[in-house]
């Protein structure tokens, strides 16, 4: 994980030094409609909105052992006359390089990944598919949150140092990182560091076996006042076997780790550490000739494993959006909708919390926390064909079939059932054009039950979500892009409510019936693969059958200028 | 990779996954958390509202303990209300057992005026899921009131005919009220703020009121004992008129270059923002770490050291908004007792 990238291209002007960054230029009209504007005369119905940025980025390497990076980042809103609203900040700044010819180092910004189950960024939801009409917004977004390769960006510092053997085993490597979490308030606010320590051991090209472990963990003196101290280690053994043969490769992961949660000097905290462990099998198995790839894993997390590191939430769904904040009368925080979600940076996490984060269950209710997902056990399996020879079309399928492992308030469990299918036909390529045509399209259902007990319903609760994107090439370089993405909801939920050591306090009814419907059209020029302008109109279309006098659309109008270089 | 290896390999990432599932099996099963039935059952009330006195002297460190037990667990509201001001205590809670600390009352004050010695209360408690369900104790006679918690650094008490406030109001609003007043009774003292008015533009803006700390406290910006931001806290009882579209912004303006003056265009302002929803007095606190970089240009949105600071707030401005932004929109409020107190909220 020592390779430090932010995607974009570096201009080098010499082998010593050499620029890179990324520029953007927004300007975003919207204009809100429908039913919600007969009662709600408070909402402005129309924002325009904007800002310009230019992040300028200098590698220095003094010596062929050292490189040193910094990224300024100059920002303005469109609404900060006069220099009012610029804000300069630095926004990375790295050294790194190798000591000894031995020993490689990152001191500063450090992104950072183990596995899923002990340091791991998942994925957000939403993410169905590559859709050209919003992909260049989900490229801003994880670059200004620092998303990349499912790392957490962390500042601290990192070493690896790798052995290798002639004779035994081929190869051994240790990897260890010292982050802060938190600053200390110096009162009552301790200190709080993330540490990790990997070893991997190469037995041969057939086995790997690697050993983690992690602990984020509060220094209670580094507050004047504070004596409590919170610690979260997690801990795990990944075994990867496997073979290749030249109509089929074959490849076994097998991972089972422990989680251990202590207090100190807390009221009302545990008295005994919570304690856990999960157990992950994966096979995989692919077949070259053929494009096609196919998994099966079984997972089994305990109700109680908790690993920070793997289940924060990069989305926050109770985050207030950008855009049009309040609506009606009681000036009421908008609720977050798809449209938000895909351009919305500000709705984004880009800490490690040692709290279980609020999720959406409309949205994604069987793993939230992505793999590391607390009380899950079930199966998951998953196709992927890249195509023909010619690769006029990409599919992939996944389905899950996940239950709770301890019932939230009663014996009954959930089950979650997910199937989800996305693929892409490139209609040029049939057509034997040379410019593209490309149609996608995703489909992904969710259905969570349980069965009911005295006095408390059943759940059951459905989400479908459908995504289009069109993608045509009219011109060189100038592109038609065309996209839908559709959120259908419909049941009902109960809603853990959790307290500060993340155990379930109370519980809120959840009930929905909600569709969100999101259409864009407009045209982009790709000056280069990483410089593009594009021109859309977006038309949003909510609906909330428990209370349909909040119906409303925005349309939106986006100038975007994106580039790295 | 010869067949030996894989004959050893594969079994042993196999034995990992059997591990794994053996362990599953020897985990605690007990369902988490609350029962749900205590939560989504029928609602029925097991035992009715006491109280373990119907005498209290506040002064002498007595408290009131009420009590009640229901089937399930659901939101309640337990006011206490003092039958001769009107003047009230609300504790929340969701327990179906409802006694101990989360039914206790210490005296102190929800919406003022505070409770005085004399005065006969009457406890309700109720349930928002199940408004036809409301309980209410015997009548308990307070026979000593609670003191005035000491300490804090008074911003205003609206009292001393000699304190400099600064007023400033919407010329094309109709405004009827903008000062010190005494029409109905303060929520401690006789005098408080009180602003008053009539949208007639379909303006937001409606009047204010300037506090600065050279007239509070005697110095050039605030000073407390800390500088931790989460440590101060800001309290004020304000007055709610009963009319909708009513809306409180708290400004602290900080004098960033400690010069000794405020620039608008250059020097922060971090403001809090409270709609007035409420009739009669009530108090609200908040730490300063709450309040949020003013979105005003040119009216405090630059902050020139780019953080909240408040070892330099150097004045308070009261602004009066009318959230309708509609003509013949009356809105008001009244403003008392400003205090600035350490380590948390206060509780009189």
């Amino acid at each position: 994980m020592l390779g430090l990238g932010t995607g974009a291209v570096h201009a080098q002007l010499s082998n010593k030094v050499s620029f890179g960054g990324a520029g953007r230029f927004l300007l975003d009209q919207g204009r809100i409609g429908g039913d919600l504007l007969d009662t709600d005369t408070t909402t402005a119905r129309r924002e325009l909105n904007g800002l310009a940025l230019f992040d300028f980025g200098i590698t220095i390497r003094p010596n062929e052992d050292t490189e040193i990076k910094a990224v300024t980042r100059v920002e303005n809103d469109i609404d900060g006359f006069w220099g009012a609203g610029i804000s300069f900040q630095l926004r990375e700044l790295t050294a790194r390089g190798v000591a000894g010819d031995a020993v490689r180092y990152a001191i500063g910004d450090i992104d950072a990944a183990l596995t899923p189950y002990t340091l791991w960024n998942p994925s957000s939801e939403f993410r169905l598919l590559r859709n050209p009409a919003f992909e260049v917004f989900r490229e801003v977004l994880d670059y200004e949150n620092f998303y990349a390769d499912s790392t957490w960006r962390q500042q601290g510092l990192e070493a690896e140092w790798t052995l290798l053997f002639d004779r035994g085993i081929e190869s051994m490597t240790f990897h260890g990182l010292v982050s802060k979490n938190r600053n200390t308030d110096y009162f009552t606010l301790p200190d709080r560091l993330l540490a990790f320590g990997r070893v991997q051991a190469v037995i041969n090209p057939a086995l790997t076996l690697q050993l983690q472990a992690i602990d984020l963990f509060e220094i209670a003196e580094s507050a004047q006042f504070n004596e409590e101290e919170r610690a979260h280690r997690a801990g795990s053994i990944l075994a990867s076997t496997g073979a290749s043969r030249d109509a089929m490769t074959w490849r076994l992961d097998a991972e089972v780790g422990l989680s251990s949660v202590r207090y100190a000097n807390l009221e009302d905290a545990p008295e005994e550490p919570t304690e856990d462990f999960f157990v992950d099998g994966t096979a995989r198995l692919q077949w070259p000739k053929r494009n096609l790839q196919a998994s099966f894993s079984y997972r089994d997390v305990g109700p109680d494993y908790r690993a920070p590191g793997a289940q924060s939430r990069r989305l926050d769904p109770e985050a207030s959006a950008a855009a049009f904040s309040f609506y009606t009368n009681r000036e009421s925080q908008r609720p977050v909708t798809i449209a938000d979600i895909v351009r919305d940076r500000t709705l984004y996490n880009r800490t490690i919390a040692p709290e279980l984060g609020n999720f959406n269950p409309s949205w994604e209710n069987a793993q939230p926390y992505g793999q590391a997902t607390p009380n899950r056990r079930g199966v998951h399996a998953a196709v992927n064909w890249t195509g023909d020879s010619a690769r006029r079309m990409e599919w992939r399928g996944e389905a899950s079939f996940l239950t709770e492992i301890r019932g939230e308030g009663t014996e009954a469990l959930r089950r979650f059932l997910t199937l989800e299918a996305a693929g892409v036909v490139h209609l040029g390529r049939y057509a034997g054009w040379e410019k593209a045509l490309d149609l996608h399209a995703g489909l992904r259902n969710q259905q969570t039950s349980r069965s009911g007990t005295a006095g408390v319903d059943e759940v059951s609760l459905g989400a479908l979500q459908a995504e289009v994107g069109l993608q045509w090439e009219i011109y060189p370089r100038l592109d038609i892009l065309g996209g839908m993405l559709f959120l259908q909801s419909e049941g009902n939920e109960y809603l853990a409510d959790r307290d500060a050591f993340n155990r379930i306090v109370f519980y809120d009814a959840y009930t929905a019936d909600l569709r969100e419907t999101w259409i864009s059209g407009g045209l982009r020029y790709r000056f280069s693969d990483s410089m593009v302008l594009s021109a859309q109109y977006f038309y949003l279309d909510r609906l909330n059958n428990l209370d349909p006098t909040t119906a409303y659309t925005l349309q939106q109008a986006v100038v975007l200028y994106n580039l790295f270089f | 990779m010869d067949k030996r290896s894989i004959f050893l390999q594969t079994p042993f990432g196999l034995f990992l996954l059997m591990a794994g599932l053996l362990l599953g099996s020897c985990r605690e099963l007990t369902p988490e958390g609350p029962e749900l039935q205590d939560i989504f059952g029928e609602f029925s009330i097991l035992r009715e509202l006491t109280q373990d006195r119907t005498t209290v002297d506040f002064s002498a460190g007595e408290t009131v303990e009420f009590s009640a037990e229901l089937a399930i667990r659901t939101p309640w509201t337990l006011t206490i209300r003092s039958i001769e001001t009107g003047a009230r205590k609300i504790l929340e809670g969701n327990e179906k057992l409802i006694m101990g600390d989360v039914a206790r009352w210490n005296g102190s004050v929800t919406f003022a005026p505070l409770f005085g010695a004399g005065e006969h209360v009457i406890a309700s408690l109720q349930f928002a899921e199940f408004p036809d369900s409301t309980m209410f104790s015997d009548t308990i006679l307070i026979t000593g009131s609670r003191p005035l918690p000491e300490g804090g650094i008074l911003v205003s008490d609206f009292e001393n005919p000699d304190q400099v406030f600064e007023t400033f109001s919407e010329f094309s609003f109709e405004e009827t009220s903008n000062g010190v007043e005494a029409l109905f009774p303060a929520a401690i003292g006789d005098k408080y703020w009180y602003m008053f008015g009539r949208d007639n533009n379909r303006s937001v803006f409606v009047c204010g009121v300037r506090i600065t700390a050279t007239s509070a406290q005697g110095t050039s910006v605030f000073e407390f004992p800390t500088e931790n931001e989460d440590k101060v806290w800001f309290n004020m009882f304000v007055f709610g008129p009963g009319v909708e579209n009513t809306i409180l912004v708290i400004d602290f303006q900080e004098d960033d270059n400690l010069n000794g003056t405020y620039v608008p265009s250059q020097e922060g302002t971090y403001n809090y923002q409270i709609p007035i929803d409420w009739s009669g007095w009530r108090i609200i606190s908040f730490p300063y770490s709450a309040t949020a970089l003013s979105t005003n240009g040119g009216l405090g949105n630059v902050d020139a050291n780019g953080k909240r600071e408040v070892n330099r707030i150097l004045s308070l401005q009261f602004i009066l908004l009318s959230a309708g932004g509609q003509n013949e929109t009356f809105v008001g409020l009244g403003l008392d007792h400003a205090v600035f107190t350490i380590n948390g909220p206060f509780e009189p």
